[in-house]
């Protein structure tokens, strides 16, 4: 709930452009095992991140998580030139930085596939951004970054006892994966009747 | 989602002595510079309705905050009833640009003059949480997180749970 008191969702959909939206029935929700106290907390946090991106620090998007984290004040802040979040590290992120630490990134792992998903995200990003930047994503690449998945991360937010390493998350994940395939068949038919 | 709210209703405790009242906005406050100035005194309402006073130790360290953050005035007097995004994002934004400015000594101030019986429920885990990356160098921080957990306790709730990452 955000400081007009209205239920609304805050993502980075892509460079430079993170959104607070409301929600629809494309969406599918998961509650955190949070406390309100710490819920209310966070999503105040979370206005809060939303107004200094507005304001003055707005977030790009990047491949590679290291180096990245929120200052209290909700500015995004990069400790190395060309870092950046992904709309998943984004959520890693901002509850690491309220010392909610969800994701532990000692157990997690690099995946060969993780390159290939790098690569093509790259390739859609180009365009967007400038050369430089491209080219200092890229170099990530090469390194064997870690990779995030949104999957991950939600699982990650909803089972007790965080943070979760890579093979604690893996089959919930997979859970939530398939719940979205199937509402978005579903939506899919719901549309295509209502096309009719 | 969010979809309760949080009440907290607070025991306003009695002042010991009075010397000025500071009420309404933070513009409106004023400063008693008397030499038989021996409190401060903050006149609030608390969420219950009830009118009631805190009495604060003069010092040099709270007539500097409340000189530099008016703001903490209208804090100290609203600080049980702040359970929501709307009323506790204004006060999240100076907090937070207290830190941002390098003003760790008037943050520990304001860490000092924070009562945890005034705070609601939010707060106590809000403050520590907004302030953690700078507990080092606030020293009343710590104390904060003892007082909290003890107070969230008292208040039948969770505090291990409530204050995960910062025990």
């Amino acid at each position: 709930m955000d400081e007009d008191l209205e239920i609304k969702f805050l993502h980075l959909a892509w460079h430079f452009d993170l959104r607070k939206e409301s929600p629809n029935k494309k969406y599918l929700w998961l509650d955190i095992p949070l406390d309100n106290l710490n819920k209310i907390h966070l999503a105040t946090v979370c206005a809060s991140i939303f107004r200094s991106s507005q304001d003055r620090s707005p977030i790009p998007y990047g491949i590679c998580i290291d180096g990245t984290s929120f200052s209290k004040d909700g500015n995004f802040i990069s400790h190395e030139k060309h870092g950046g979040l992904t709309c998943a590290t984004f959520v890693i992120q901002v509850f690491h930085s309220q010392d909610y630490p969800i994701i532990d990134f000692e157990n997690w792992e690099y995946r060969e596939e993780d390159r290939n998903w790098q690569i093509k995200i790259l390739s859609i990003l180009k365009g967007h951004i400038d050369s430089d930047y491209l080219n200092a994503q890229y170099k990530k690449c090469e390194e064997s970054i870690f990779r995030f998945k949104p999957e991950e991360v939600a699982a990650a937010e909803t089972l007790p006892s965080p943070p979760h390493g890579l093979k604690a998350l893996e089959k919930p994940a997979q859970q939530i994966l398939d719940s979205i395939i199937e509402h978005t068949e579903k939506m899919a038919i719901n549309e295509a009747n209502v096309a009719r | 989602m969010i979809s309760q709210s949080v009440d907290f209703q607070p025991t306003p405790y009695i002042p010991a002595c009075y010397s000025q009242t500071v009420e309404g906005k933070p513009s409106d406050y004023f400063i008693n510079n008397s030499k038989s100035v021996s409190c401060a005194e903050l006149s609030f309402s608390n969420h219950i309705g009830a009118n009631s006073t805190k009495v604060r130790e003069p010092s040099k360290g709270f007539n500097e905050l409340i000189g530099k953050a008016p703001w903490v005035v209208e804090f100290l007097q609203s600080a049980s009833k702040l359970n929501d995004v709307k009323s506790l994002l204004p006060f999240y934004m100076e907090i937070n640009k207290l830190i941002s400015h390098g003003e760790l000594n008037l943050c520990n101030e304001f860490l000092k003059q924070v009562r945890v019986n005034d705070l609601s429920d939010v707060l106590l885990v809000g403050l520590l949480r907004l302030t953690s990356s700078h507990k080092n160098e606030l020293p009343y921080w710590t104390r904060l997180l003892a007082s909290a957990k003890t107070e969230l306790s008292n208040r039948k709730h969770d505090s291990n749970a409530i204050l995960k990452g910062l025990l």
